[in-house]
Order: structure tokens, then C-alpha cells, then sequence
């Protein structure tokens, strides 16, 4: 069973340190990390800067001055009148997110390259990599269990679990480009996943591509994408491959993407595109009655269920996608259902409460192995018992003794990992 | 579908996990990215410096264990930060809850688990004595440098203790404390 962080790993989440370090591939995790919102690390969505220059995603920013009026940045005072759209970081991020998946099998390969002189030979760094004992996420079953295809040792041992150069580091495994078609469905799957994706009857670990899943639509557009490119080849067997109920909810997609559904509500939607459409105003939900607020949702075709303080925020929240939709390029604005359904997502995540922990003792013992495996992973260089390279190669300062398995995909050369840590976890 | 904040937190650990800083690791629980677990190393070395024979970088080598748990609000909010060894530092309370002002009305947006993270190293070298958690410690920091750092190592000598070890002497030491 693989466990909720592993879900979230394999959902492809793309992030800066996806490429090597600026060492192996100058300037390439620096240039995609400047494409990123610093509020939530995603690439920016309808970017817009504060009157101190200072960039963030209208959506981010938004929410975060009513809870203090500065730049998260550099603290200057900041309100949301200061907020000006950034047009040509939002074309820097398109053309970014449409060449990023190139450059990352580029960057990688060069990664790959670069170490294969350090290493004795090939095939035992197969083995050492499978023999990892530190390894962790659960990636080490999916790799052992990984079928190893009838090609040649040199070919498996490269793309996996590519060793890198001494003290740098490598990305997720869940980012690495090496793809294979599913035979039952299809569909592109990570190589090391394809066995995980089968025994999920294909439903999940699906190659989603560096497609930043920014909305909730994120995976299906890739997925329709993947479909249209398959009725391009195939024009005469347009979705016959196409399992039933993926068309259906296909063709439900596109009914409510139309403005079908928007009729139906109270307000008809307006035109998204239309460039001179402006800024909801904020309201001050402290002054209106419980009945005011339910009929301002109603105006917008929200739900109206709840105390005021839901409503309210609920209302709060709309402002946010809906101002946030208008800094966006009008041909790239989300419909106004699209809108209602992501803030019905949210809120159905719910609110979650902090989860406290009291015993405090009880909790160290029932976690110890994995204070164990931090211990190891934080101590800083000294020389404790840990069986040192033997390559030789001078290890980057505070970089050496860090257990490999916490840094997925970080891969320190052969013999480096043997750190004697409780590896069972009660 | 995960929230913004479950992919935030996603990241957090990728960026940690990719550039840790030195003496610091942290990883969410497997089962709930909301709860992580963290291991701070007590800071130390090279700016040490050694004064009437006492070490003026008394949490050294401490392997102090943290709990960081979010909700939905991250990174608008912040997480709650408790020490799970026991302390004793200016900031920490009796509890293991720290008084650091980049946890409470100094948070922004920006910051990320490796930024909450190295903020609570250097805490332990840079301690504030002018907002006290802990007020013996702070009047000892103040007053009496030597009794504290000799407080401190054997906190520092504390968390490298087996959890049952550790209730143990905790248990020992309320005892002497109460004696005294």
C-alpha cells in the first residue's frame, strides 16, 4: 500500500530542484525557480507585482495582505490597489512550462554524463543502488519491483537512479522523464512506477508531464491533450480506444467549460474574455447581516449553506479566484464555473484541524526510527562511523553524511550510503 | 486533488530534502503531510569560541527533535513548533512551545520549512533574553553564563538519550529541581 505521501510525491508536483545543481547545469534550478511564486512555489499564475517590484501569483497575494499588509518579500506596506499585472513574466511562464520537460531531459542527461567518469564501472552501481538501504518513500520496493527490461545492464543502470557527482544532488524519481507505455491502458507511466500503475488497474502513478497541476483540471487537460494527439493519428478511429466512462466525463467537462450551466443560475455569466472587466470590490462582511452576504453569493451563483462566518468566507474566497481570474491574459481566464467548482473543491478538502500531540514520550517511541534516520540525515560533517567513499572525492562541506534515501534521487557515489541506522520503523 | 497548501508542503520537502542546511533534516509523516518530524543539531563550530574554559557554544552536537503541524492556512499562517527534547533555552517554554517572533507576528508567506528550521538553529546560539519563555534560563544567560551553559549540556546530553531514558531523567531531575 503505498502511503499518502507517496500519492502526493507521484502526483508530479514540479519544483526547482527537479534540475541538478547550478555546479552540473549553471543557471537552469535558479531560472526556473525565478518563474515561481514565492508564496507557493508554483510557477506563477496571473503574476502581478507590488509597488516594491516584488512578483507573486494575484491568487497568493490576495490572500496573503488581509492577513498582513506588507510584501511577503521585503515587509514594505503593501495593499492591493499597489497590485499591477506582470505581462511578460506570465509569457516567460508560458513558454517556460511548454519547453521545461525538453530542458529537464537535457539538464538530466547532462547530469548523467558528467558523473560517468567518477564511477568504477556500471554495473555495480546498479547494485549499489538497489542494495540501498536507505532509501525511502516507499521508492525502493517500486524500484526492486520494477521489471527490468530485456535491454542491456548499461541502459537500466543510466536512467533510474543516476549517480551523480559527488555532493550534488539529483531530482524527485517522480520527475524523471523515463517513460514507458502502459500496455493495457496506454498511457505514459514512469518506468519505475509501471508496476504500481498496473496493480492500480491504471488509475494512478499516470505520467503527467511537467505540467504544473495549478488547477483542478490540471491532469484531465493533459490527459484529453494525450486524446486529441492519439484522433490526430488515428482520425478514423476517433476514441474508439477511449474507455466509456472517460468520454462521458469528457463530454460533462466541456458541457460545463460552455455557459450551458451558467444560465441556469441567477446571474448569467459574463463574458471572461472581455478585456475591460474589472476587480470585484471587497466587502466589509462585519457590517452586513447573515441575509445580505447569502444574497451577494447568490448574485454570483454560490452556495448560500452555512453560518455567516462560512458565508463570509466563502464570499472572501470568491473574490480572491475571481480577482485573481481577471489578472490573468484574457485568453487564458477560466470560465466562471471553472471558478465555482475550484472553490467548491476547496472547501470540501475542509478545514482541517492542527493535530496536537500530548504524550510527547509516547510519540518519540512510537517515531524512533525515523528520529533515527533524521539524526543521521542533519549530523553535520565529523567523523563519525560512517564508512567514507572510496573514491576519494572531496565531499562538499556538510554535504556527506546525509542519508540518500531522505533526498530522493540524491544518489552519493558507491559505498557512501552504508550509515548504520535502525532501519525498521515500530 | 490536494490543496495549495499540500502542494506547498510537497515542495517544502523536495527543497529540504535537495539543499539541506547543515545540521538540520525534517520529513512529514507518511501517513499525514500535515505532521512532520525535524532533527535540529545544536550549532557549533567555527565561530566557537572558548571563554573562562567554557565553550560559548553550549548547545553543540544536541540532536534536538521538533514536530512541526500545519493546517490548511500554510503558508498564510505558520505551522505550530514544539521541541519534543526538553530544553533549556531563554525562548523555550517548559512545554517545548517556542516564543520566535518569525512564528508569530514576524511570519510572511515566503517562508518555507528550511527557513523555520535554520530561524530555530540560530535561536539556540542567539538567544533573546528581552522576551522569556523560560525566565531561570534568561536570568542565568543574563547573569550567570557559566550555570547555564552547565544547564545546557546536560540538556544537550539529554537528547542523545532513548526516549524511555529521557522520561526517566526528566523525572530525576523535576525531583532534584523540587529539592532544591
Amino acid at each position: 500500500m503505498a502511503s499518502m505521501l507517496d500519492d502526493l510525491l507521484a502526483q508530479g508536483i514540479t519544483d526547482s530542484t527537479d534540475f541538478p545543481d547550478d555546479a552540473t547545469t549553471p543557471g537552469l534550478r535558479s531560472f526556473d525557480d525565478a518563474l515561481r511564486c514565492g508564496i507557493c512555489r508554483d510557477f506563477y499564475d496571473a503574476p502581478v507585482s507590488l509597488a516594491c517590484g516584488h512578483c507573486f501569483c494575484s491568487a497568493c497575494i490576495r490572500s496573503a495582505l488581509p492577513e498582513k499588509a506588507q510584501c511577503p518579500t521585503c515587509r514594505k506596506e503593501a495593499s492591493e490597489s499597489q497590485l499591477r499585472r506582470v505581462v511578460a513574466v506570465e509569457s516567460a511562464v508560458h513558454a517556460w512550462k511548454a519547453a521545461r520537460d525538453l530542458i529537464l531531459r537535457f539538464a538530466l542527461e547532462e547530469e548523467r554524463r558528467k558523473s560517468r567518469p567518477v564511477l568504477p564501472s556500471l554495473s555495480q552501481t546498479r547494485k549499489s543502488s538497489n542494495g540501498n538501504h536507505s532509501e525511502r518513500l516507499g521508492q525502493k520496493r517500486r524500484r526492486r519491483d520494477s521489471p527490468l527490461p530485456p535491454s542491456s545492464d548499461d541502459e537500466i543502470v543510466a536512467i533510474p537512479s543516476s549517480p551523480a557527482p559527488s555532493g550534488s544532488s539529483t531530482p524527485d524519481i517522480s520527475s524523471l522523464p523515463d517513460l514507458v507505455e502502459c500496455p493495457v491502458c496506454q498511457k505514459d507511466v514512469l518506468s519505475s512506477k509501471i508496476n504500481m500503475h498496473l496493480d492500480s488497474s491504471c488509475k494512478k502513478y499516470l505520467f503527467e508531464g511537467s505540467t504544473p497541476t495549478g488547477s483542478n483540471t490540471g491532469a484531465e487537460s493533459s490527459k484529453s491533450k494525450q486524446k486529441q494527439q492519439w484522433s490526430h493519428l488515428f482520425p478514423g478511429s476517433k476514441g474508439k480506444n477511449v474507455p466509456a466512462k472517460a468520454k462521458d466525463r469528457d463530454q460533462s467537462k466541456t458541457k460545463t467549460k460552455g455557459k450551458g450551466k451558467g444560465k441556469s443560475r441567477a446571474t448569467p455569466d459574463v463574458d471572461v474574455t472581455d478585456e475591460s472587466l474589472e476587480h470585484l470590490p471587497k466587502v466589509a462582511y462585519d457590517i452586513h447581516p447573515r441575509q445580505r452576504i447569502s444574497e451577494m453569493l447568490a448574485e454570483s451563483g454560490l452556495p448560500t449553506h452555512g453560518d455567516k462566518n462560512a458565508l463570509a468566507r466563502r464570499h472572501a474566497r470568491w473574490l480572491v479566484l475571481y480577482n485573481a481570474n481577471i489578472d490573468r491574459d484574457p485568453k487564458q481566464r477560466h470560465t466562471l464555473d471553472h471558478l465555482r467548482q475550484e472553490l467548491k473543491a476547496e472547501e470540501a478538502e475542509g478545514r482541517t484541524k492542527k493535530e496536537t500531540v500530548d504524550d510527547v514520550v509516547a510519540y518519540q517511541k512510537a517515531n524512533k526510527g525515523t528520529f533515527a534516520k533524521l539524526t543521521e540525515a542533519a549530523r553535520p560533517k565529523k567523523p563519525i562511523k560512517v564508512k567514507k567513499a572510496k573514491e576519494g572525492t572531496p565531499v562538499l562541506d556538510g554535504d556527506e553524511v546525509r542519508d540518500p534515501g531522505l533526498a530522493e534521487g540524491r544518489n552519493s557515489p558507491a559505498g557512501h550510503e552504508v550509515i548504520d541506522v535502525d532501519d525498521s520503523e515500530s | 486533488m490536494s490543496t495549495n497548501c499540500r502542494r506547498r508542503l510537497i515542495r517544502d520537502f523536495k527543497r529540504l530534502s535537495t539543499d539541506p542546511p547543515g545540521g538540520i533534516s525534517g520529513s512529514p509523516c507518511p501517513d499525514n503531510i500535515m505532521l512532520w518530524n525535524a532533527v535540529i543539531f545544536g550549532p557549533g563550530g567555527a565561530n566557537r569560541r572558548v571563554v573562562d574554559g567554557i565553550a560559548d557554544t553550549p548547545f553543540e552536537d544536541g540532536t534536538f527533535k521538533l514536530l512541526l503541524t500545519f493546517d490548511e492556512s500554510y503558508p498564510n499562517k505558520p505551522p505550530t513548533v514544539k521541541f519534543l527534547s526538553r530544553m533549556f533555552h531563554p525562548n523555550v517554554y517548559a512545554n517545548g512551545e517556542l516564543c520566535l517572533d518569525i512564528l508569530q507576528n514576524r511570519w510572511s508567506p515566503t517562508y518555507d520549512v528550511a527557513a523555520i528550521l535554520t530561524s530555530i538553529q540560530s535561536l539556540l546560539h542567539d538567544p533573546n533574553p528581552n522576551s522569556p519563555a523560560n525566565a531561570e534560563a534568561a536570568q542565568l544567560y543574563r547573569e550567570n553564563m557559566k550555570e547555564y551553559v552547565r544547564r545546557v549540556r546536560a540538556t544537550v546530553e539529554e537528547s542523545w538519550l532513548d526516549p524511555e531514558e529521557q522520561a526517566a531523567m526528566e523525572q530525576d531531575s523535576s525531583g532534584t529541581v523540587g529539592a532544591e
